[in-house]
């Protein structure tokens, strides 16, 4: 019997030791809540520790939506603290995630057990985004939540906006036009009107038009918070050279006191047959390899991309390179997608190491070195590009 | 005897409670120190004075699998210095550093991104897109979905990029060439994960980019899951790059999808899933410009199968120096292309038709002011780029995107040099420098009157001069926070930051 007591109170013993062994090893969250800790205290007797503990709960909870602000505008919530536990609850403010938002001081040293506490963080709304969310890290000494973040958010209305923000014309085909739009929309006047465009560079003007448009009222409720809208359709016409163009229609509106709108247009006309690749410039036909150290060697990955009615039938050969021996370039085998409809041909252009110095950096006075491929392509026999490099000791 | 034996019999009494115990926390409340067990190999010695970013995995049982979740990098391969990199969060040097921590853990581990790897448009723009893509390689990605401003590239570079790939890019409703997988199936940690992605309603909006199929969203997404239910997927995973509310909608209209991961939501990533009311499916946001990474922990536990935590990418993790290596590789493309091959050209400055002088012209007459600006960082700026003291010493004197705020005569948002504006390092010295004419603008005529190089009457001169002033409001309002941006200059959108710093370059009158 006493043999069965001794057990009974070893296994008692033994809980008591797993738990408590538990608990140490199991209480730390692992975030530092530097000296904010749960407090221990001795009942009088001199009985064994007694820890009570400190439970926050953020009484609406820790995120807050501020809804729609107007640019400029600061704006407040309060959350608040309270101390649901039977220790004393200490809070410390820690990092917001931004400069913009602004945690109140946490003036109160301790929340006694049942009392709570305001916990207040700002925000200006001078951000350009139209929506925001930020947050807060508050230090507790609840051994359940160390730390806590609290979170605002909302969306800062602005005048008009341009959606998208800007038009980008991806890969025209050289002598192709197309279309696209841009929509502005106003939040604060529902007159809100186009009265006038122009375009901010004149030597290009000619390859644009837009016609305006006032939306309908089905249109605007597309847009949360909008009370009228303008689309805008953008049209590039054929006729601009291979490359990249930038361009920016300035639009004028009925708006007092308002500059003009400013909405930028970038387009990238290319040709049916193509040089793509690090370093590749395909305005000057020329890729640039740069000083290359004779010891290293170098070498640039490139593709041709053949696109257009007579991809399917296009075959690829390595032509003339002028330095040869010094220059080499490695055609690799060719790739088809969408069933020939654009093929592409990786090519690697080397300059081994140990070339002997020599200088194709171009300029006026030096020409760059030359390497052309001859294709069976209609409207592109030769393919011809130059390289500017330098190989040096 | 007898107290050997009762003694025998504490210690097993002791041994099997305590047995008992653990056993009891085995099932329901595993813990096991993961981040300080990642910490002690990784961060001696380091600076890491603040809470363990990582502290929050410690909370968690051990997962049978790891999701990373990322997206709309927005361009933001690293965060700008300009007022400290204590400051500035994202990068992608600091998620690969993340990475390798959560890499030495006893888990499978799947990195996904949503996309949207870059935001402007043109060759600076692609060869930012090409070198994140050899950054997310690097680091072992295993889906990677569309976002507008990728598909807004030339299809050419696209196609080159995709064409080098191993199946990582993904996308249900956006085809290039069928060259990009609709979905891909993972068997990893004891799961079988089906990944599918897809491109919002917005989003295609932006797109004129005639070479990239659309197809109908619900069909795309109907076939996606149907392949994933037949490779038997037992979790599965949308990558959308859509706005909150139509990635609402696709939960309620998709619910076979466990998790959907979205582009979708203001700033910050929400700090818990969202699940939409009648459905299980958790929704993830990754926030905006890389600045953090959401790491979901995948438990065969059926009351809790998914735990979430955000991680910030801030200051307390290290640089990677492999991808360090792949950024001076960036910068070396941008010095070998220069501004033509970038399609950079000098645009008119919007204020006037003057042209830049360089601050020491300014500083013949205006002594007093000129001192005060030879002692702020104004003065070094362009030093600052061309023998940077951090982030492994790479020069980036040929990036546009820094130029623009460390030299005189450029646009600070848009990038561009204007007319007469800073052209190199070399050939520009005057113009070095975060100068006086940055904020007063070009000052040619008024120097050109003062020093009688051109004839000019005396309303004429003090017009010149009046140009050339600028009011307190005038920076306050606008011109400072034209390069002490919100992600550039956290520090100095802070309340009262303005007032500190003008005090260090304050100036006024003519002295």
């Amino acid at each position: 019997m006493k043999t069965s007591l001794f057990a009974i109170v070893g296994l008692v013993l033994g809980i008591g030791a797993g738990v408590s062994n538990a608990l140490v090893e199991f209480s730390g969250s692992g975030a530092d809540a530097q000296g904010v800790r749960p407090h221990t205290e001795t009942t009088k007797g001199g009985q064994a520790g007694k820890t009570v503990a400190a439970q926050l709960e953020i009484v609406d909870g820790p995120e807050f939506d501020f809804g729609t602000m107007d640019q400029g505008e600061t704006l407040t919530h309060a959350f608040v603290f309270k101390n649901t536990g039977d220790g004393p609850m200490t809070l410390r403010a820690g990092e917001t995630t931004c400069g913009k938002c602004t945690v109140s001081s946490i003036e109160h040293g301790e929340v006694a057990p049942g009392e709570e506490v305001d916990v207040t963080l700002e925000w200006v709304a001078r951000n350009y985004d139209a929506e925001f969310r930020q947050s807060a890290t508050i230090y507790t000494n609840d051994p359940s939540q160390e730390t806590v973040t609290l979170s605002v958010h909302g969306r800062v209305i602005h005048g008009v906006r341009v959606i998208p923000y800007d038009i980008a014309f991806s890969d025209i085909p050289v002598g192709q036009s197309r279309t696209a739009e841009a929509f502005l929309f106003g939040y604060r006047e529902p007159e809100f009107q186009v009265t006038g465009h122009r375009w901010k560079d004149p030597d290009t003007a000619e390859f644009f038009a837009v016609e305006f448009s006032q939306l309908t009222a089905e249109e605007v409720a597309q847009e949360r918070d909008a009370v009228a809208g303008v689309r805008a359709a953008v049209t590039l016409k054929g006729g601009l050279p291979i490359g990249l163009l930038r361009q920016d229609l300035l639009v004028e509106t009925n708006l007092a006191n308002h500059e003009p709108f400013e909405i930028p247009i970038r387009s990238k006309i290319v040709s049916s047959v193509t040089i793509v690749g690090t370093g590749f410039n395909e305005e000057i036909n020329m890729l640039k390899m740069g000083n290359i150290k004779q010891s290293a060697g170098s070498s640039s990955a490139l593709r041709i991309v053949i696109k257009g009615e007579h991809a399917a039938d296009t075959s690829v050969t390595v032509g003339e390179i002028d330095p040869a021996g010094i220059l080499q370039v490695e055609l690799g085998d060719v790739r088809k997608f969408n069933e020939g409809a654009v093929l592409m041909y990786p090519f690697k252009v080397v300059i081994p190491p140990d070339t002997r110095p020599v200088n194709y950096i171009a300029s006026k006075q030096n020409p760059a070195a030359k390497i052309t491929f001859n294709t069976t392509h209609p409207e592109a026999p030769e393919l011809t590009f130059r390289v500017s490099f330098s190989v040096i000791p | 005897m007898v107290r050997c034996v009762k003694a025998f019999l504490i210690l097993v009494g002791m041994g099997v409670a305590f047995v008992v115990f653990l056993d009891a926390m085995n099932g329901h409340h595993q813990r096991i120190s993961i981040a300080n067990r990642l910490v002690a190999s990784e961060t001696e010695g380091s600076a890491t004075s603040k809470v363990d970013p990582l502290a929050i995995l410690d909370e968690w049982p051990e997962p049978d699998l790891l999701l990373t979740l990322s997206g709309r990098q927005h361009g933001y391969i690293e965060p700008c210095g300009c007022t400290g990199l204590e400051n500035a969060k994202g990068g992608l040097s600091r998620r690969h550093n993340l990475f390798r921590r959560l890499e030495k853990g006893n888990w499978s581990l799947l990195k996904l991104d949503v996309g949207n790897q870059v935001r402007r448009f043109g060759r600076q723009a692609e060869i930012k897109f090409h070198t994140t893509i050899d950054c997310l390689r690097l680091m072992k990605y295993d889906v990677i979905g569309f976002g507008p401003d990728d598909l807004r590239l030339s299809f050419n570079e696209l196609l080159s990029e995709l064409a080098n790939s191993d199946k990582e890019f993904v996308c249900a409703n956006v085809s290039l060439l069928g060259i990009n997988s609709s979905f891909r199936i993972f068997d990893t940690g004891g799961r079988r994960i089906g990944v599918t992605a897809m491109l919002g309603q917005q989003a295609r909006q932006k797109i004129n980019n005639s070479e990239i199929e659309m197809k109908d969203t619900d069909e795309s997404l109907q076939k996606a899951v149907r392949d994933l239910r037949e490779a038997k997927a037992d979790v599965l995973v949308l990558l959308a790059h859509a706005d909150l509310e139509e990635t609402r909608q696709l939960a309620k209209k998709f619910s076979d999808f466990d998790l959907i991961v979205t582009a979708g939501g203001a700033g910050e990533p929400t700090l818990h899933p969202e699940i939409v009311q009648g459905t299980n499916t958790q929704i993830i946001q990754v926030g905006t410009k890389g600045m953090y990474v959401g790491i979901v922990g995948l438990y065969a536990d059926k009351n809790r199968p998914v735990r979430y935590a955000r991680v910030e990418l801030d200051a307390r993790f290290e640089d990677s120096p492999e991808i360090l290596e792949i950024f001076a590789n960036y910068q070396y493309q941008l010095q070998v292309h220069g501004f033509d091959g970038l399609g950079i050209k000098p645009v008119k400055h919007p204020r006037s038709d003057r042209t830049f002088v360089g601050s020491e012209s300014c500083g013949e007459c205006h002594t007093s002011a000129y001192d005060i600006w030879k002692k702020t960082p104004h003065f070094d700026a362009t030093r600052y780029i061309h023998d940077p003291t951090e982030r492994s010493e790479i020069p980036r004197h040929f990036d546009p995107e820094c130029i623009s705020c460390h030299v005189t005569g450029w646009n600070p948002q848009e990038y561009l040099p204007y007319v007469s504006g800073y052209e190199s390092f070399e050939a520009s010295t005057l113009l070095h420098g975060n100068g006086c004419e940055n904020c007063h603008g070009p000052g040619s005529a008024h120097v050109a009157a003062e020093n009688g190089d051109i004839d000019v009457s005396e309303a004429e001169k003090e017009k010149l001069q009046l140009e050339m002033r600028l009011t307190l409001d005038q920076a306050k309002n606008k011109l400072c926070f034209e390069c002490h941006d919100f992600d550039n200059s956290p520090d100095f959108n802070e309340e009262g930051a303005f007032e500190e710093y003008w005090d260090q370059i304050k100036h006024y009158g003519t002295e």
